[in-house]
This record gives structure tokens, sequence and C-alpha cells, in this order.
């Protein structure tokens, strides 16, 4: 059976920079405005078939993801690194980890690994990651003692609420990623 | 409910089965919203024509202005002909549906 973490290489054409159309080029500029980064991922570049999606995409992100709300940017950071694992995408991994406040942490390299022991994470922390790991097996199979468990350790309605949106982007951008193909470049590559 | 028990009993074994499970984590119901969720229900319903939020987007209701992206960028990609004709885009995502044990 073939390890999508040990493919290289895109299977799906993207647009590169030199190739860019002017909506295309717009679209990552608007993201390097954004950003405050140079080089244009990989994974943005999967959008570029769709550079009015692309655009809409950095928008949503940094809306919900690269920031604080109900939950704090480093859980959602936490919630992303550790979705990514279990989706088997270090391209998405890859893109985004570079963006994190947590790069470079213990806890967070330990979730790249989904090394739940070695993140030393709280308790709550660790109800918070078990959840993740079952809305993205199979989120249908959740139930309300799930939720009731993340409550009893101390997370309110609205932070579950956004846990979902920030696992549910992740599923998102990371089958983007592996149906892509899209490679990680600056980890250590499994499989 | 009766009609509501009739009509699940027709769903999907699948779709039954799930419907057992019930609403999981609190949404933000068309009464009670207020403030931005309110305002993005308000803009919606407008747009649509349609007297109740569906459950899929009420699921967003904690954060109106992630609610509001979405409803954008689903225009721009899936509830519209784009590279694919709209008719493929939901042939494929009532088939993704499916695989995802996903009633909506």
């Amino acid at each position: 059976m073939r390890d999508a973490i040990s493919w290289k290489g895109p299977k799906i054409s993207v647009v590169e920079e030199a190739d860019a159309s002017r909506e295309v080029a717009e679209a990552y500029e608007y993201w390097r405005v954004e950003s405050g980064r140079s080089e244009v991922p990989a994974i943005l570049k999967s959008l570029s078939a769709r550079p009015d999606f692309l655009k809409q995409a950095v928008d949503f992100c940094n809306t919900i993801q690269f920031s604080d709300g109900h939950l704090s940017r480093r859980h959602k950071e936490m919630i992303g690194t550790y979705a990514s694992f279990l989706n088997h995408s270090p391209g998405s991994l890859d893109a985004y980890f570079p963006n994190t406040q947590g790069a470079g942490d213990r806890a967070m390299a330990a979730l790249r690994e989904g090394n739940l022991a070695g993140a030393h994470l709280t308790a709550a922390e660790h109800a918070l990651m078990n959840y993740v790991e079952l809305v993205t097996r199979a989120a249908y199979r959740t139930t309300r003692e799930d939720i009731q468990k993340l409550r009893d350790a101390g997370w309110r309605e609205e932070q579950i609420a956004e846990a979902v949106y920030i696992i549910a982007l992740f599923a998102m951008f990371d089958r983007i990623a592996n149906a892509f193909g899209v490679s990680a470049e600056n980890q250590v590559t499994r499989g | 409910m009766r009609e509501d028990k009739e009509k699940t009993a027709s769903m999907p074994d699948y779709i039954q089965e799930i419907s057992k499970l019930g609403l999981k984590i609190k949404l933000i119901q068309d009464a009670e919203a207020t403030g931005e969720t309110a305002s993005v229900y308000d803009e919606w319903r407008a747009k649509t024509g349609r007297t109740q939020m569906p459950g899929i987007l009420k699921c967003f209701g904690q954060r109106p202005d992630f609610l509001r992206q979405v409803m954008q960028f689903s225009d721009t990609v899936h509830f519209s002909e784009g590279h694919l004709s709209r008719r493929y885009k939901e042939m494929i995502a009532s088939y993704v549906s499916y695989l995802n044990r996903c009633p909506y």
C-alpha cells in the first residue's frame, strides 16, 4: 500500500509564480501582503485554479485560524498540528508551521509526531486533543457524552464550536495538500 | 412530530442512525440570535428568501464573521458554475456527504 507521506512532488498541476496570469499573480501578492512572507507555499498554489477562492481562503484563515478567538491562537495551532498528523498531511503542516507562534516549541513538535504524552498537555488540552481525534477520524460517531467530557474539562460551548471549525478547516487543507501531493519541504519525511 | 418520524423513516439507514444521536453542540437558533449573528442570519434569509437558517449554517453561529465568509466562499466555489458545472459539484458534494455519513 502506498504511503501518502512518502510521496514527493505534485500530482495535480498548480500555477507557478512565473506562469501566473494577472489574476493569479494578484492573489499571490494578496497573500504576501497579508502574511508578510515572500514565498507562496505550495498549499496555496493548490488553489491557483480559482484565484478568487484563494483570496477568500487567505481571509477566512486569518479570521478563524491565525487569531485569538474563543480559543487562543496557541490552542488553535495545537488542534491544527495534531489534526494534520492524524490526516497524514506533512505538506499542510509544512506550509502552516512556519506561521505558528508555537513553532519550535516542544509541545507542538510532539503533536506533529502524534505524541500526546510527549506534549506535556494539561488535562483540558488532553481532552481537547482526544476530541480532535474523534472528529478527524469519524465526526458522525461523536456523541453528547464526548462533548460533556470537554465541558467537564472546562471548555465552554463557544470554544468547542470553534475547535470544530479548526478541525474541519484542517480536514479541508490536509485533503487538498494530499490530493495535490504537496510535499513536506522543511520536515523529516516519514514512511 | 409524526411527520418528522415518517420523513426520517423514508431516509437511508445511516441517516436514521445519525439522526438518533441528536444535537450534540448547542446551536444559536434563529429566535435567540443577537448582534452580529442576528445580522448575518438576516442577510442569509434576505438573500435566499427562506425563513429559517439551515442547521449547517447555524453550526457557525458562534463566529458570525467566519459564517459570513463561509457563505461567501461557498457561493464562489460551490454554488456556481466554474471549471466544473454546478451539477458536477453537487454530485461530488452529495457523494462525499454520503461517504462522510453526513445527512445534511
